[in-house]
């Protein structure tokens, strides 16, 4: 039996404009990720992980080459297509906890099950689940501003896997946090990823946080060093 | 949807201090609109009150010239019946128009003669109470005129005056002298008792019933009864049909309103667009962040839409509550023009203007404002949902 790839890159490249010339962000970069797979994705700043994990989410288009997601090619998607991809398939952990200031720890964690439709009775009883086991029931009624930056990116991490998607892209989820915190998101991470068979691909140039994944994509200056 | 409704909501409250600021900004606007949309209201009420109090009534039925005879009969027929057609009309005046010479010693002056019934016409035109000499028919069998005319032949009340026509000539004492400000009114007509009228030379006289209904009558339908009741060689107007100029007055008036409102909702739709505009800037991050989770631009475009929809909302009812608290404590006391209108023949009766809220007046500002926060919402919700999220994810 073969199974699909979680993540194929063929021959991408992505350049941004800088002034009269052109930086190449991705150069003509080709890779394949199993599914299931734990990815440290390093290298410097400026090395390009963050645009290649916003290449992996739709969040913009490569100049050339082809992504595919789990089989489906995703350079080709409008935004609203690839919004409703996103929300289907893609979970997202930011440097920064990213939540919404408006809504609770409860309503912050909700919002991706409201995106694909779920039962409200469903919807109570994930996030519920989801709170406790991260420990963080308590804070349902609470607002972000309320919380510490440990207890707002597990907040993040909860959103992020609350709709069980097949990817969870971490663009350095703990460079903010002191080590106990960030060691508690990573464990979250971690268990939550060998439950649920989830693909992680996580930028860092932490080597306390590379070090804990089985595998690792360096990069430099756009291009893959080793590791694929 | 319900989740992104909640969502706008929490937002406005979040932001309270430009929230608040952006709202008190569209109340102050409503406000303004619903009082001077009231005084407009009440400046028509008094032009066209003082308009059909001297001239018209709301309706008026108009007869041809007939002898004054066949005239007396039939108004004083219509007096008993009108009343019965419709209970929305609460007064019927006959008047009987005839010209006449009126002399004194060596000095005459045209005049035309209105024969009215004292009691019932002290209650309805401003005459009475703009004596300046004598009182209004104190002697029913005397001639009422204007300061005008008695200062132009040289009399006071208790001289014996003239009255000339082509069939003769008879003797009538001045019983009363009145000032309207008006010189075609204080020069030009006199009036006496509708009982005196049989001892008079009119010969043909023009006949009209002057038909005061209550406020915010349907006028016309009040015209269609009347219709029902008059001869074929009978006219039935209303007092806009009869006095266009003051019609025209009014028509000009509300559309200085319209204009006034254009331009309040204009300012209005720019703060609206300016404070949500800020506010959506303040908030790219979250937007890129929504986005990346999988919101659609469409989806965020609502919530800015909803955010100035319900800032709107509260505004045009905070705004409406405020400006009508305003007019009715306004028209309590009035607003008295009298230094602006002393010789405009439309305030010269009674020139208190008393603000009037009108429905039409208190919910075209609530709209307006509502529409002009909607339609200036539209911009920065655009800019919200075009953001690419890529440009921002890199500030995060």
């Amino acid at each position: 039996m073969i199974l699909t790839p979680a993540v194929q890159i063929e021959q991408v490249c992505r350049s941004y404009k800088s002034g009269a010339g052109r930086i190449m962000a991705i150069d003509n970069l080709t890779c394949t990720i199993a599914a299931g797979a734990q990815i440290a994705l390093i290298g410097p700043s400026g090395s390009g992980k963050t645009t290649l994990l916003s290449l992996l989410g739709a969040l913009e288009r490569p100049d050339s080459g082809k992504i595919a997601l789990f089989g489906e090619e995703i350079n080709g998607l409008n935004e609203a297509a690839a919004a409703v991809f996103r929300r289907q398939n893609i979970g997202f952990i930011f440097q920064d906890d990213a939540l919404m200031p408006e809504l609770t720890v409860a309503e912050n964690v909700t919002l991706p099950l409201i995106l694909i439709k779920t039962a409200a009775r469903e919807i109570k009883q994930r996030v519920g689940e989801i709170l406790t086991d991260l420990n963080l029931q308590q804070f349902s009624r609470s607002f972000p501003q309320s919380l510490s930056g440990g207890e707002k990116q597990r907040v993040a991490v909860a959103r992020a896997v609350i709709h069980q998607p097949k990817l969870l892209l971490a663009d350095e989820p703990t460079a903010n946090l002191d080590r106990r915190a960030a060691d508690k998101v990573l464990d979250t991470i971690a268990k939550l990823a060998a439950t649920s068979g989830l693909t992680v691909i996580m930028a860092t140039h932490d080597p306390r946080v590379y070090q804990r994944f089985p595998r690792k994509l360096e990069m430099c200056d756009g291009k893959l060093m080793c590791g694929c | 949807m319900n989740f992104w409704l909640r969502f706008a909501l929490r937002s406005c409250l979040r932001r309270r201090r430009r929230t608040l600021i952006t709202l008190l900004g569209i109340a102050f606007g409503v406000a303004t609109m619903v009082v001077l949309g009231a005084v407009m209201v009440g400046v028509n009420d008094t032009m066209i009150k003082n308009a059909v109090a001297i001239h018209t009534g709301n309706v008026v039925l108009q007869g041809d010239s007939v002898p004054s005879a066949q005239a007396l009969t039939r108004v004083n027929k219509l007096a008993d019946s009108l009343p019965a057609v419709d209970d929305r009309i609460k007064t019927v005046l006959p008047r009987l128009h005839f010209p006449v010479l009126l002399t004194a010693d060596q000095r005459s002056l045209p005049l035309n003669i209105v024969a009215v019934t004292p009691k019932l016409e002290a209650l309805q035109t401003p005459i009475a109470g703009r004596m300046v000499s004598g009182k209004y028919f104190a002697d029913s069998q005397g001639l009422v005129l204007g300061a005008a005319a008695a200062d132009k032949l040289g009399i006071e009340v208790g001289d014996q005056v003239f009255l000339i026509t082509r069939a003769q000539r008879s003797a009538i004492k001045v019983s009363g002298i009145f000032s309207l400000g008006v010189a075609g009114l204080d020069q030009g007509i006199g009036f006496i008792a509708l009982a005196r009228l049989p001892t008079l030379p009119a010969g043909s006289v023009n006949y009209e019933m002057a038909i005061f209904c209550s406020p915010g009558s349907d006028l016309r339908k009040v015209a269609a009864r009347v219709r029902d009741l008059s001869l074929p060689s009978e006219k039935v107007r209303l007092w806009d049909d009869v006095l266009p100029d003051v019609a025209q007055l009014v028509k000009l008036n509300e559309f200085s309103m319209l204009i006034m409102v254009a331009l309040v909702v204009i300012i209005l739709g720019f703060g609206v667009a300016n404070a949500l505009l800020m506010s959506v800037m303040d908030r790219y991050r979250s937007f890129a962040v929504l986005k990346a989770i999988g919101v659609r631009p469409r989806e965020i475009f609502i919530v800015i839409m909803a955010e100035a929809f319900f800032m709107g909302l509260l505004a045009a009812v905070i705004g409406t509550i405020l400006g009508s608290l305003v007019t009715l404590i306004w028209s309590g006391f009035g607003l008295d023009l009298s230094h602006y209108t002393s010789s405009n023949p439309l305030f010269s009766v009674n020139s208190t203007v008393y603000p009037r809220l009108a429905p039409v007046m208190v919910l075209v500002p609530q709209a307006a404002a509502l529409g002009a926060g909607i339609l200036a919402a539209v911009w920065p919700a655009l800019v919200a949902g075009r953001r690419s999220v890529n440009q921002v994810m890199r500030g995060l």
